[in-house]
């Protein structure tokens, strides 16, 4: 009888252990690893280590610059928006009063247009009663009406009927609203209905303008100011912009407040000349100055350390891993734009993490920068047509409508400057090239980003 | 007996006759005249482009684009011109492919794309000059004078204007270049002060 019962919790030893091992296996692969001698780490495993520790010696959590404002979370942006107190200022000022007005934010690509409206809509929200702020990206081929009408609904997520106006459109609503239809059944013993649920059709608004006005007077009930910021109109073709504002007229002198974003010259210039009174406030962002470039620096590093690790703008270690010195050039580099800091930031630390350095040396940085630059040029999306256009850029160093020459365009198999508009628009995107402020003719000039350092002292030089 | 049917490059030919017809006659209400000149433009253009007659296509459109601006239909002549304009670039028809531009041009100018105007001013300019064309090199100064002077680029207004002047001069245009003088005065006095 023993040796039975011997045997069976033998057995059980055994299951039971079995059962212990496939738990550390594959309920809990993650302590399971960590328990694994080095010798049988991956190399991906090892890689990541590396760079992890680097980070880590760097007093970083993350590499923390971003190309747009619209990938980080309103909490960071409050971390790292730096600068443009006087813009805010006269934005600010006007929301202190009762009437609505239509402000445009117009300035460079890149040079911070949506970090600033998001930055004004996050104060309103958090400081100003009763507002409703929205924001909306301006999808491609669709009015500002749409623009509007979807930017409200979204915003207006306990509202039935804003969100049945997304379901119509196909985009998803906050809280999806069904189509019940009651079905009576009979029985001896009790009578019940059965609700049916069906997924309403996708059919966009006939009449944008008024699906909007009938919302924004919902909105009005509740709340007493309404703001709706339409961005990356500057992305689109000036014509095509300026037609869309004709169009809608109306809807921006409606009862809800505007926030729009405008092309940095040219077409801004041509709407507040020619139909002054669409705008109550035009505001041009322009580049920052050289301290608050260094301080969007310290607070994009402060933003990746632990809490209790953010340091002080004047402390030396607060651009750690740059040193000041390097940390200046990189802002002088950046220009005063906060897309091309990120931009150089990112491709810089990438580099010196990948090089395991422990500091941004001068040595390091111009790595990183031509890393940038060759980064830069190689980004997926150019096409051959592009690299034509940008290295006839590169070799008149300025490329204007009016002095272009017909020889310039035969080498690009066009024959108007207009034929390629587009695609030095498109570098502009690509952050290539820049449109230099002149309203005498469309001019363009690369970026410092694609400059290397021998060149830029040869610059200066001359 | 023609029909759009049977003989659909004559029906294109005829109605475009008719239109030039209404849009030049002096007699009779002129814009009555620029309605019928329309409506043929449009008969020749639909057929035009029905048969695939792109050389027909494009000049009537260019046309008919005129008339527009003329309507103040400005949106619909931009996008005939822009039609046109795609047309002519296909080919090697030059002359043809300024004009388009310059139209282009006038039409952004109407409308207030300053920016728009000034490019399409200059990318004509450059054809025209490239081929000698002198009427339609003073066209495109003119235009930049006038828009530099929107613009408030006086200096340059000045220059453009000027030029133009000396280009009507040259080709015995008096009245042109009287215009053009009166543009130049203008610009000129807006300076002193």
């Amino acid at each position: 009888m023993s040796a039975v019962l011997s045997q069976i919790f033998r057995f059980l030893r055994l299951v039971l252990s079995a059962r212990l091992h496939y738990i550390e296996r594959v309920d809990r692969p993650l302590i399971w690893r960590k328990k694994l001698p080095n010798k049988a780490m991956s190399e991906a495993d090892r890689i990541f280590d590396e760079l992890t520790n680097t980070l880590s010696r760097w007093g970083l959590e993350e590499i923390p610059f971003t190309e747009s404002a619209s990938c980080l979370g309103l909490s960071k942006l409050r971390e790292v928006f730096t600068g443009r107190t006087q813009e805010l200022r006269e934005v600010l000022t006007l929301f202190q009063g009762r009437e609505r007005k239509r402000i445009l934010v117009y300035g460079w690509a890149g040079i911070g247009k949506t970090a600033f409206i998001l930055e004004v809509l996050s104060v309103l929200q958090r400081k100003a009663k009763d507002t409703l702020a929205t924001y909306i990206s301006l999808p491609p081929k669709t009015d500002l009406a749409t623009a509007a009408l979807i930017a409200l609904a979204r915003g207006m997520e306990d509202d039935e009927w804003a969100q049945h106006q997304l379901n119509l459109m196909g985009l998803r609503p906050k809280k999806r609203p069904v189509q019940r239809t009651g079905k009576g059944k009979a029985d001896i013993l009790s009578i019940g209905i059965e609700a049916e649920e069906t997924t309403v059709p996708v059919t966009p608004p006939r009449f944008p303008a008024l699906s909007f006005e009938d919302l924004l007077e919902r909105a009005l009930k509740k709340y007493s100011r309404v703001v709706i910021a339409i961005d990356d109109l500057d992305k689109q073709d000036p014509a095509r912009v300026r037609e869309l504002l004709r169009n809608d007229q109306g809807l921006l002198k409606s009862g809800a407040w505007f926030m729009l974003t405008g092309h940095p010259s040219g077409l801004t210039r041509d709407i507040l000349t020619s139909e002054l009174g669409l705008f109550d406030l035009a505001i041009e962002l322009k580049q920052l100055d050289q301290d608050t470039t260094y301080r969007m620096l310290v607070n994009y590093l402060n933003s990746a350390r632990p809490k209790k690790a953010t340091r002080d703008f004047d402390d030396p270690a607060a651009v750690q891993p740059f040193t000041p010195e390097t940390a200046c050039v990189l802002c002088e580099r950046s220009d005063g734009v906060p897309r091309w800091l990120n931009r150089l930031g990112n491709y810089v630390l990438l580099k010196a993490a990948s090089i395991h350095a422990d500091l941004v040396t001068d040595d390091v940085l111009q790595q990183g920068l031509e890393y940038a630059a060759h980064q830069l040029r190689g980004q997926s999306g150019l096409t051959a047509e592009d690299y034509y256009v940008l290295d006839l850029v590169l070799e008149k160093r300025i490329l204007s409508d009016e002095t272009v020459t017909l020889t310039d365009l035969e080498r690009l198999k066009a024959k108007e400057f207009s034929e390629i508009l587009p695609i030095l628009e498109k570098l502009v995107q690509y952050d290539l090239l820049r449109r230099l402020p002149s309203e005498r003719a469309a001019e363009y000039e690369p970026t410092p980003l694609l400059i290397g350092k021998t060149e830029q002292k040869e610059d200066k030089a001359d | 007996m023609y029909t759009c049917q049977l003989n659909p490059e004559r029906w294109v030919a005829i109605h475009n006759n008719l239109a030039n017809a209404h849009r030049n006659r002096i007699r009779g209400d002129h814009a009555e005249n620029i309605e019928q000149a329309v409506f043929h433009y449009q008969q020749a253009i639909v057929t035009a482009r029905e048969i695939g007659d792109k050389n027909s296509y494009s000049n009537i459109s260019l046309e008919l684009g005129k008339l527009y601006i003329e309507q103040g239909r400005w949106y619909d002549a931009l996008h005939l011109f822009e039609e046109s304009l795609a047309i002519h670039r296909e080919g090697d028809d030059l002359d043809a492919r300024a004009d388009a531009i310059y139209q282009i041009a006038r039409t952004h100018h109407l409308i207030g794309n300053l920016d728009k105007a000034r490019t399409h001013y200059r990318d004509a300019l450059r054809l025209y000059e490239h081929i000698r064309n002198q009427s339609g090199i003073a066209l495109c100064r003119t235009g930049l004078g006038r828009l530099m002077i929107q613009m408030g680029f006086l200096d340059d207004a000045i220059c453009e204007l000027e030029l133009a002047k000396r280009t009507y001069r040259e080709m015995g245009e008096e009245r042109r270049a009287a215009e053009v003088e009166e543009m130049l005065q203008m610009a000129n006095h807006v300076k002193e002060r």
